[in-house]
């Protein structure tokens, strides 16, 4: 199945070649339907009766399981579903409205595709790694592609800083992966998944034990570093909130997924035998969670609000993974599911917002203005930012203006908080009913307790975007443009017109494709309680294979 | 024994001369100097493969790293000429987080040093004129081939912890008695190639070639390497391409101007 990828990249990453003759909107359908074909083709050759706990190829280096095949579908299905949108949506306004600016929104997006095959091969062999050299290489081709994606719309200094930041961050905790994995091999001279397991399991009495677990430790701060745990969280509201958002939708979903479906498959040889990782753990979750819940509370920026929400995510991820029995292996399964359908979702819905902010720049750039007087001295112009969503005022006034999407907007944040009948809820349930079954009471209660403070700022966030009423910022919007007669006119015409009737008409400028996806989402966060089989059942005979292996 | 053990002592010294350079080179404000600092640490390590009987790995360490990187990397600090007035600042930045980096350094080595076992050596019972005139026959006698060094050189990959005492060496040996049967019982996955068992067996039929390159150049090294990156390595020859793809790729579009693309 990564053969078939392999060869599909070399067609892609051929193609830009003829950068002329062929038109960037098909380079990124290209990539999606790539991802899709091969999506299939992981699912068509999953044979469950051969694989049953799993079968090594590649002398090992890769092992293919369930929760591999499951989880590489998954994956590709993803990331197609990300590379879909912009792509469409170019297309669709350059048809509507033939203006010149709009030509001139995603000239960053050419090589999107042509990156995120690059991150989706080394996620794949991130999660069918068997080996530390496969993990180390794998991880490597992922958060190299990562920096170069959040780099990528190189003619802003924020993005630069963005991609520079995640660069030093990310070759750090590669540094310190790689450090593991040379005390690992000092301590036991293997690298191998399953002979370190086996390693682990034979020897009662090791000189190396003290080396070992630092070894491990080593390792798994790397990993937490890469995902953005608590203590070791630092770069990740500042590489979000200051990339685009189409990249920062793929840098939320994709690299958080396949670390943690690695993590997900060495948990049971990360905490064998020893109690001290099994600590360093729950201390990451416990911080995860406070900091995540504490650190969304005062943020004005959305894209930093959610990452902070992210890390509270985060928090409970790790304490499934903790646990480690079947029932949490079956909640975080579901909690990551369900995570990265929610997180998708917001982010498309953010886009969505911010193409229909587009069609009123002024507005956009008269609330990005005011807000951030310290950033205008770089280098901002108008197309950079008026595309993006940035700051939560900016979602003032958006139930009157597009209540359908606003209403899924404030689903997925009800399912965030784990409001009942939503899909977030059950993942929640399930992972504090795994903890509580182990006799995790003081994990729980702070777990409970730091979502109901999240739940404070993405109710704000659904204030905002539904409660405050338009007619402030118009004020505002008035003072700021009374001196230039141009945009005072452009202004007025916009009033006069009633700007949400503009936005109810402008509802055609997102595209079918995104509008369905968003759809599709929402739905599924919202009927999921009406049948919850279809995925839990998924869930659980993941996790039984999980825990068989 | 003996010998051995000398010849540990100058890669140890070799290994605190590394660690000086590798901080010299991200404390020094001049990026020059600190672009020859990391010359010297490349050369350092080169030199340190080369004794430890990895001389195939080594060359190519000192070809690579030393021949191409920094000597590049050299040519473009000189080509775009930085302000050195900038660089000095930072240096007064460094200074002030130096108790901080001292106080990490501590912690970090007494964590090291007490979760590796063996980590100080004790020197006692060396006699120091021993220790030169064996250290640089032996080194000689390595890099001649002569030694009987030179046909651990595979096996080094896995004895390689060994390195520092080797008092332990029974014991150890007892440690990997299980290990062993842990080769034998993966096998059947192909996990671990067998390459370190036919090494073990071709190693003593060599020809000694008495001629420099050749000893330098052994055969049996360059064979295992190359088998071993394209038989059982492949999967990972395969994803550290596109490692490398992707670092082609990333200075392409990130210098290449959008502004053109449009059009």
């Amino acid at each position: 199945m990564i053969s078939l990828l392999l060869i599909s990249l070399i067609l892609v990453s051929i193609v830009p070649l003829h950068k002329n003759t062929i038109f960037n909107l098909a380079l990124s359908r290209i990539v999606s339907i790539i991802l899709i074909f091969s999506s299939f083709l992981i699912m068509n050759i999953y044979y469950i009766d051969r694989i049953y706990s799993g079968v090594h190829i590649f002398y090992g280096y890769i092992s293919i399981n369930s929760i591999n095949q499951v989880f590489q579908f998954f994956l590709l299905l993803i990331g197609a579903l990300i590379s879909v949108p912009g792509s469409v949506l170019q297309n669709n306004k350059l048809i509507q409205t033939s203006n010149l600016i709009f030509q001139n929104v995603h000239p960053y997006l050419n090589n999107y595709g042509l990156i995120i095959l690059f991150n989706l091969i080394g996620a794949c062999a991130l999660i069918t790694a068997n080996d530390m050299l496969t993990l180390y290489i794998a991880i490597e081709t992922q958060s190299f592609s990562l920096y170069l994606l959040s780099t990528l719309k190189n003619d802003s200094i924020r993005s630069a800083t963005a991609g520079l930041k995640y660069f030093l961050i990310g070759s750090l905790a590669s540094i310190i992966i790689l450090l593991g994995i040379a005390l690992l091999y000092y301590a036991s001279g293997l690298t191998n998944f399953e002979n370190l397991a086996l390693y682990f399991n034979i020897t009662d009495f090791n000189p190396y034990y003290s080396t070992l677990i630092l070894s491990i430790g080593f390792i798994l701060i790397g990993l937490l570093i890469k995902v953005g745990a608590a203590p070791l969280h630092q770069w990740t509201p500042d590489v979000y909130s200051l990339v685009p958002t189409a990249v920062t939708t793929w840098l939320v979903v994709l690299p958080k997924l396949s670390i943690f479906v690695l993590l997900l498959q060495i948990i049971e040889l990360i905490l064998l035998g020893s109690i001290t990782i099994q600590n360093l753990l729950i201390i990451i979750s416990i911080l995860s969670l406070i900091i995540g819940a504490i650190g969304g509370l005062y943020q004005v920026n959305i894209k930093r609000l959610l990452a902070y929400s992210s890390i509270n995510n985060l928090g409970f991820l790790i304490i499934a993974l903790t646990i480690s029995n079947k029932v949490s292996l079956e909640a975080f399964t579901f909690y990551l599911t369900q995570y990265t359908f929610t997180t998708l979702n917001i982010f498309l819905i953010l886009i969505a917002f911010g193409y229909l902010a587009y069609l009123y720049p002024i507005k956009n750039n008269r609330m990005f203005i005011t807000q951030t007087k310290e950033l205008s001295n770089s280098n901002l112009n108008v197309g950079d930012q008026t595309q993006d969503i940035n700051f939560i005022n900016q979602l003032t006034g958006l139930f009157k203006n597009n209540p359908i999407l606003t209403i899924s907007f404030i689903i997925c944040l009800f399912s965030f908080a784990g409001v009942p009948p939503l899909m977030g809820f059950f993942a929640k349930q399930q992972v504090l009913l795994a903890s509580l079954s182990v006799g995790f009471i003081f994990l729980s209660l702070i777990a409970i307790n730091t979502s109901v403070i999240a739940a404070f700022y993405y109710l704000k966030l659904i204030q905002v975007s539904s409660f405050i009423n338009n007619d402030l910022s118009l004020n505002l919007q008035k003072k700021f443009f009374k001196n230039t007669d141009k945009l005072a006119d452009t202004l007025s015409k916009g009033v006069g017109q009633g700007i949400s009737k503009n936005f109810f008409n402008s509802n055609s400028n997102i595209s079918h494709v995104h509008s369905y996806l968003i759809s599709i989402l929402t739905c599924t966060i919202l009927l999921y309680a009406i049948k919850p089989t279809l995925l839990l059942n998924l869930t659980s005979i993941l996790a039984f294979y999980a825990f068989s292996i | 024994m003996n010998t051995i053990n000398s010849l540990n002592i100058v890669l140890e010294i070799i290994t605190i001369i590394s660690v000086i350079a590798a901080l010299a080179t991200i404390t020094s404000t001049n990026p020059i100097i600190a672009i020859i600092f990391l010359i010297t640490l490349f050369l350092n390590i080169a030199v340190y493969l080369i004794l430890s009987g990895l001389n195939f790995i080594g060359l190519s360490y000192l070809l690579v790293y030393i021949g191409a990187i920094t000597v590049l990397v050299l040519f473009i600090v000189m080509m775009i000429a930085p302000d050195l007035s900038n660089t000095v600042e930072t240096g007064t930045n460094y200074s002030k987080l130096l108790p901080s980096a001292a106080i990490i350094a501590c912690l970090a080595l007494s964590l090291f040093s007490i979760v590796v076992p063996s980590f100080v050596v004790d020197l006692s019972h060396f006699e120091l004129y021993d220790l030169v005139i064996k250290s640089f026959s032996n080194i000689i006698n390595s890099i001649w081939g002569v030694n009987s060094f030179s046909n651990s050189t595979l096996i080094g990959f896995i004895n390689k912890n060994n390195i520092y005492d080797l008092s332990n060496l029974p014991s150890y040996l007892d440690l990997w008695v299980p290990t062993d049967e842990l080769l034998s019982l993966t096998n059947k996955y192909n996990s671990l190639p067998s390459l370190a068992g036919s090494a073990m067996g071709n190693g003593e039929s060599i020809i000694q070639n008495t001629t420099p390159s050749a000893l330098l150049y052994n055969n049996l090294q360059i064979q295992s390497v190359g088998s071993s990156i394209y038989g059982s390595y492949s999967i990972i020859l395969i994803l550290s391409s596109f490692l490398l793809l992707i670092a082609l790729v990333t200075p392409i579009i990130l210098t290449r101007n959008n502004q053109e693309s449009r059009s």
